[in-house]
């Protein structure tokens, strides 16, 4: 039995179900272009006051909300697998060991939530006039965000049995990282309950890192305070809420 | 062979499966018989390393389902009475990707999926989203996917549910041809004629216990004195019922109507007897009519309940 | 032989059916409370400390906004528990009883809006209390401003689940609905403010019209019109139509994919 292409086998079967709609990354592109298009330029022309671009401030965290919708889909189908449609008793009957099917899962869920905000991502290295390489930095920053909600949303799938309470979870889980994190306002505007929540919150750190990326338009929000800690400490949240998932996941299983 | 070692399993302190030890031979259709709620698809998912038994061991091909899950797991392919793939998903797709994950070469896979779909006549179908297509052509593609896999060990959980007589007839070709091709068949279901045409050997489960284990014609016959013999006669002979039932086997004998009607263990052996007796009575024999026990008479026999 | 049941009865056993689901479920009824509450003392609050030279108070502003762009979002929830329905096979059970489509459809848009109407009669009290506002009179008209909108979104969200086919690509789209609502709107900042080719489309927002009309009662310095009573009350209506026709063309066309 071939582990690495069970894995593939798994990403694969994800892959089909989410993208079987071939409207999929376009509702999604639109999704993520209202929010910057519409609520980003708007709130940046009443925040006019600031020093810096408010839309540039926030253009970011409307493609990292993309993927936060898209990794959360993880959890979703998780969710409906175990509960609504009973297909994981099936999933689990395969020859695929439950170790390399949980990790598949993740990984499949990360992959999915890069793939649907690359345009995104395109448009925020067009928008901040950053070269390659920062275009890069700024996909791995994706890559990394992704993993921390794709754990999130299967660690929540994995303990909720009925719908109220996944969808309590998978609400209170996006308006933290919306709400509880410097998506909106700069940490040092934040009253000192809400800084501590921010600081736990891998959207903060993703922001932060992005932010930091030195492009040719959006010289006023650069501080020059970027450091590699930063990227191991969102890196070390994301495996930390990864291996959540993952473990919470194979509780469900009882092998 | 497959081994249930004093299997059982509970949830949440309700017992689904008590105690059951029984063997599947290499090579046989296994008929699982029993009522909604028996236990039936729990043992099969303590086998398939979906559940971990409370109590007891299940070994398959000589290794054990709990030490060993993923090597059991690769010999296994089950068709769910439910079925149970993703609707958004086509037919192809579904059969391709379970070819794949089951490790079906795909020069072999893709021409086991065009036989199938050939056979189920759902070549022009292949490509919808299944969610689209009727109940019965969903059951279909579920059995389709033991039929391309073709595993060491085939489990179909109500395989011919929902299916026309056509179809029914057809599945049970397709498994008794996997049978042939070397699998081990594991049947379960509540249909009597199913159960009784399709077995090599039948268990009969019950409340989560394995009520009997056997060969369809030895259970019948081990039913003592439920053989029916209805002889109808020219005219009613009192006396005849008395004569009757002094044959050892004869457990009782009685006129309805102007019909003979004898309740007696082996029916098919004492038949000419019976006749013999009547003509020395002077009755004419207008019609005979033999019942033996049915595979019902079985179940209810062991179980003390109908099945639905 | 059975009577047929009247029109308000009928009306009254679909509303009272999406009530009970308000009941079963506690944790979503506390859920949106606590986020309303984090959208405006969080949020809102944050946000209008960085909006100093505006001119006027952004956070009064936003907290009517919160309150309208709440209930919106909850009265599109029917159309999922549509969806739902449909997959559970629970839709054809409730169209084979004894009264009209139409009338389902009326039924089910009104759940959705009094169970709406519960949720944000609160949020909508406290906001009226935090901007100084004591009018029960006041109150109770900016309610029945924001009740006519839920029914309309309602009616909508009942549209949308009776159009789309495809699970995946509804709840996407469901989301997508929303956002557009709230985001092209006054809901969340002035029109003046938004980029100009939208602030026509939003002048004519369901949403834009509410807020405009609640915040003219609650709100020193506010006014509204006509217009917006116009604006809100032809969306219901259209999207009522919509939603029949739209579930008239689900039975004959097939089901749900």
């Amino acid at each position: 039995m071939a582990g690495s292409s069970n894995a593939t086998d798994v990403i694969e079967r994800d892959f089909r179900v989410f993208f079987a709609d071939k409207y999929m990354l376009v509702i999604m592109f639109i999704n993520f272009m209202i929010d910057l298009g519409v609520s980003g330029l708007s709130l940046g022309a009443m925040l006019k006051n600031l020093p810096y671009s408010y839309f540039l401030y926030i253009a970011p965290g409307a493609n990292l909300i993309t993927a936060t919708v898209a990794a959360f889909q993880s959890g979703r189908d998780v969710w409906r697998e175990r509960i609504i449609q009973d297909t994981q008793q099936y999933l689990l009957t395969l020859p695929v060991p439950k170790n390399t099917f949980a990790a598949s899962r993740l990984v499949s869920g990360i992959l999915r939530s890069v793939v649907t905000t690359l345009p995104g991502t395109v448009v925020i290295a067009l928008l901040y006039g950053l070269s390659l390489p920062y275009f890069l930095v700024g996909l791995l920053i994706m890559f990394v965000y992704s993993g921390a909600v794709a754990g999130l949303s299967i660690a929540a799938a994995s303990m909720a049995n009925s719908l109220e309470l996944f969808a309590t979870v998978r609400s209170t889980v996006q308006v933290y990282l919306s709400f509880f994190s410097t998506q909106f306002y700069p940490p040092g505007n934040m009253p000192a309950f809400v800084a501590a929540l921010s600081n736990f919150n891998p959207m903060t750190w993703a922001l932060l890192i992005y932010r930091e990326l030195p492009g040719s338009f959006n010289g006023a929000l650069v501080t020059g305070s970027l450091d590699v800690a930063q990227f191991l400490y969102l890196g070390a949240l994301s495996a930390a809420l990864m291996l959540a998932g993952f473990l919470l996941y194979r509780r469900t299983m009882e092998y | 062979m497959i081994a249930f070692k004093d299997v059982s399993k509970s949830f949440n302190g309700f017992l689904a499966v008590k105690d059951v030890t029984c063997e599947i031979y290499d090579k046989e259709i296994f008929g699982l018989l029993g009522p909604n709620g028996a236990g039936k698809t729990t043992l099969i998912m303590t086998m398939a390393t979906v559940y971990r038994p409370t109590k007891g061991e299940v070994i398959v091909e000589g290794r054990s389902a709990s030490a060993e899950p993923d090597r059991v797991k690769s010999m296994i392919g089950i068709s769910f009475q439910d079925p149970k793939y993703d609707r958004i998903l086509s037919a192809r797709e579904i059969l391709e990707w379970h070819g794949k994950v089951t490790g079906v070469e795909k020069s072999v896979r893709d021409r086991r999926i065009d036989e199938v779909l050939e056979k189920f006549g759902l070549t022009a179908e292949a490509r919808k989203r299944t969610w689209t297509l009727s109940g019965g052509t969903k059951k279909k593609i579920e059995n389709a996917k033991v039929f391309v896999q073709r595993p060491k060990i085939a489990v179909f959980d109500e395989p011919t549910a929902y299916l026309d007589v056509p179809s029914r007839l057809m599945v049970w070709d397709m498994i008794e041809e996997l049978r042939d091709d070397g699998s081990t068949v594991l049947l379960a279901t509540n249909m009597m004629d199913e159960a009784d045409r399709m077995s090599d050997r039948v268990g009969i489960m019950n409340k989560g216990e394995m009520a009997q284990v056997g060969e369809p014609s030895a259970l019948k016959g081990s039913l003592k004195g439920r053989d029916v013999i209805e002889m109808a006669l020219d005219v009613v002979i009192p006396e005849l019922t008395t004569e009757v039932s002094k044959v050892e086997e004869v457990k009782e004998a009685r006129f309805e109507g102007s019909t003979l009607k004898i309740v007696l263990s082996n029916g098919r052996g004492l038949l000419p007897h019976v006749i013999n007796l009547v003509s020395a009575k002077g009755g004419k024999v207008q019609s005979v009519n033999l019942k033996e026990p049915s595979l019902e008479d079985v179940f209810l026999y062991y179980t003390g309940m109908k099945l639905s | 032989m059975n009577g047929k049941p009247s029109t308000l009865s009928v009306i009254w056993v679909l509303v009272e059916r999406d009530l009970r689901t308000l009941v079963r479920s506690p944790f979503i009824l506390i859920n949106r409370t606590i986020f309303f509450l984090i959208q405006l003392f969080v949020f809102a609050a944050l946000v209008s400390k960085l909006a100093t030279a505006l001119g006027f108070n952004y956070f009064d502003f936003y907290s009517v906004g919160a309150v309208v762009s709440t209930i919106t979002s909850i009265a599109f929830i029917i159309g999922e528990d549509l969806f739902e329905e449909e997959e559970l096979g629970l839709l054809d059970y409730l169209l084979s009883l004894p009264f009209g489509h139409s009338l389902f459809v009326v039924g089910r848009a009104l759940g959705g809006a009094v169970r709406g109407l519960i949720y944000v009669t609160p949020m909508m009290i406290l906001v009226a209390y935090v901007d100084g506002y004591f009018s029960p009179a006041g109150v109770a008209a900016s309610l029945a401003i924001i009740f006519v909108l839920a029914t309309g979104i309602s009616g909508l969200s009942i549209t949308l689940a009776m159009l789309i086919r495809n699970a995946n690509r509804f709840y996407i789209v469901i989301a997508l609905a929303e956002l557009a609502t709230v985001r092209v709107s006054a809901a969340i900042y002035p029109l003046v403010f938004m980029p100009k080719v939208l602030q026509p489309v939003a002048s004519y927002s369901p949403v834009t019209a509410a807020s405009d009309l609640v915040r003219a009662i609650v709100l020193p310095g506010y006014t509204s019109g006509t217009y917006e009573t116009v604006v809100l009350l032809l969306f219901v209506g259209v999207f009522f139509g919509l939603g029949s026709a739209f579930l008239f063309r689900k039975l004959e066309g097939g089901r749900f994919e």
